[in-house]
């Protein structure tokens, strides 16, 4: 019970290191999130409206990309860009940066495939509409992503879920340095194995809060919709 | 007469189902002409081939006017909308034919009032009954004045008075030179003009 008690003084007393982890970790996944999202809204759009050879082929692996392991990630990119690497001379290891890139590659194939979903089902929607207003690609593209705006906006805070939980490729590629790459997730696994449960009760709690935050803000939008 | 539409042999099949059967027939420039049949005499699907939404499954459609130089008008029978205000519905139609944007305000507030819908100005289109969302239905497929308006069914969900005022429309555009093309069996609305007729009966052409 003093832990708890000790955990919830944490947050409330506004502890700062606590505070800075929190901060780095909202920092990291929201950049590699707002990155995921103009990349995987834009490559979603074509191709909901365009038919091209291999398109069934590129949905299977896009689908499948959803459920890579966050470590097989965070091992790629670590051979990558570990100094005898192939992209070892950006020097990227162990930054926010890599870390950022990680959470990228493991959020882009979920705002994709989900986001297809619902643009597609816009523009079959639209598709007569459209032809009788001989509209072009671009308006077509800039149309189906308003339409489905309440719906890419829940895609991507599920994103932003996945990326703030994520712990398997930060962990490799960022190495939990303090004050530097030190996230939520890698604090936790940290401060248990080092017996300092009362930090580490206190950056979960903190992450319930903000998933908490983000499935409110979910229901919000899904009402605005209904 | 100079033709606009020219049919030759014409079917159309949806599932090995015949829906349009050798169909022959032309559309004649500046006219109204109105399309009757049952339920299921393939109408609609007419209107969608003659506009080119549809592709037949044989024959041909011969037009007769220069695509890039001619505004065509469409108006469907379960209208499609987009998800924004009753404004933003319009603006869309005069993004998409490149209108200035100068222009916009005066245009949209222009037909609504001609329609007496000049309160549903900012009102999202979730709000608007079943007979506003068809006047604004028929409101959009005017905007532009059309060379050749499509209107399938443009009577749905509309009282007496309305249907009068679709039927003016008509008349007013068909006398600035458009032509017009109409899915309707409402007497009320055809009771006021003169047009060809063109009947359908389980998607064979009765006479035309």
């Amino acid at each position: 019970m003093e832990l708890i008690i000790h955990s919830f003084l944490n947050i409330f007393k506004f502890n700062q290191n606590l505070i800075e982890i929190v901060y780095l970790s909202l920092c990291i996944s929201l950049a590699a999130t707002i990155l995921a999202a103009f990349v995987s809204i834009i490559i979603a759009s074509q191709m909901a409206i365009k038919n091209f050879f291999g398109k069934g082929l590129l949905i299977i692996i896009v689908n499948s990309f959803m459920s890579l392991p966050p470590v097989v990630v965070g091992l790629i990119l670590y051979l990558v860009f570990s100094a005898s690497g192939l992209l070892g001379f950006l020097d990227l290891l162990y930054s926010p940066e890599i870390m950022i890139i990680a959470q990228f590659i493991i959020v882009t194939p979920i705002i994709i495939s989900l986001s297809l979903k619902s643009l597609t089902d816009q523009y079959a929607r639209l598709d007569d509409y459209f032809k009788t207003l001989k509209c072009s690609s671009k308006m077509i593209r800039h149309t189906i992503i308003y339409e489905s705006r309440y719906d890419l906006l829940i895609i991507i805070i599920t994103g932003l879920s996945r990326a703030l939980s994520e712990v398997g490729a930060v962990i490799i590629v960022g190495g939990n340095i303090d004050n530097m790459t030190r996230v939520m997730t890698t604090s936790i696994v940290l401060e248990t194995s080092r017996g300092e449960l009362s930090l580490a009760l206190s950056l979960g709690i903190s992450l319930i809060i903000i998933a908490l935050m983000m499935n409110f803000l979910i229901m919000i939008i899904r009402k605005k919709i209904l | 007469m100079n033709k606009v539409y020219a049919l030759k042999d014409l079917s159309y099949k949806i599932n090995n189902t015949y829906i349009l059967k050798d169909i022959n027939c032309n559309i004649i420039n500046k006219s109204i002409t109105v399309i009757k049949g049952h339920n299921g005499a393939g109408k609609t699907s007419f209107l969608r081939l003659l506009y080119g939404l549809d592709s037949p499954t044989s024959g041909h459609v011969y037009r007769n006017f220069d695509h890039d130089n001619t505004e065509l008008s469409y108006l469907f029978q379960n209208s499609i909308f987009l998800n924004r205000s009753v404004k933003e519905n319009l603006i869309h139609i005069l993004k998409c034919k490149k209108i200035s944007k100068r222009n916009w305000e005066d245009i949209i507030l222009d037909a609504l009032i001609k329609f007496n819908l000049a309160y549903l100005y900012n009102h999202n289109i979730n709000v608007l009954s079943g007979g506003e969302l068809q006047l604004l239905a028929v409101i959009r497929s005017i905007l532009i004045q059309p060379d050749i308006l499509f209107l399938d069914e443009p009577t749905n969900n509309l009282d007496k008075k309305n249907i009068s005022y679709i039927s003016k429309m008509i008349m007013e555009l068909n006398n600035k030179g458009s032509t017009v093309i109409i899915v309707c069996h409402d007497e009320l609305l055809l009771k006021n003009f003169e047009y060809n007729e063109i009947t359908f009966e389980k998607g064979l052409l009765n006479h035309a």
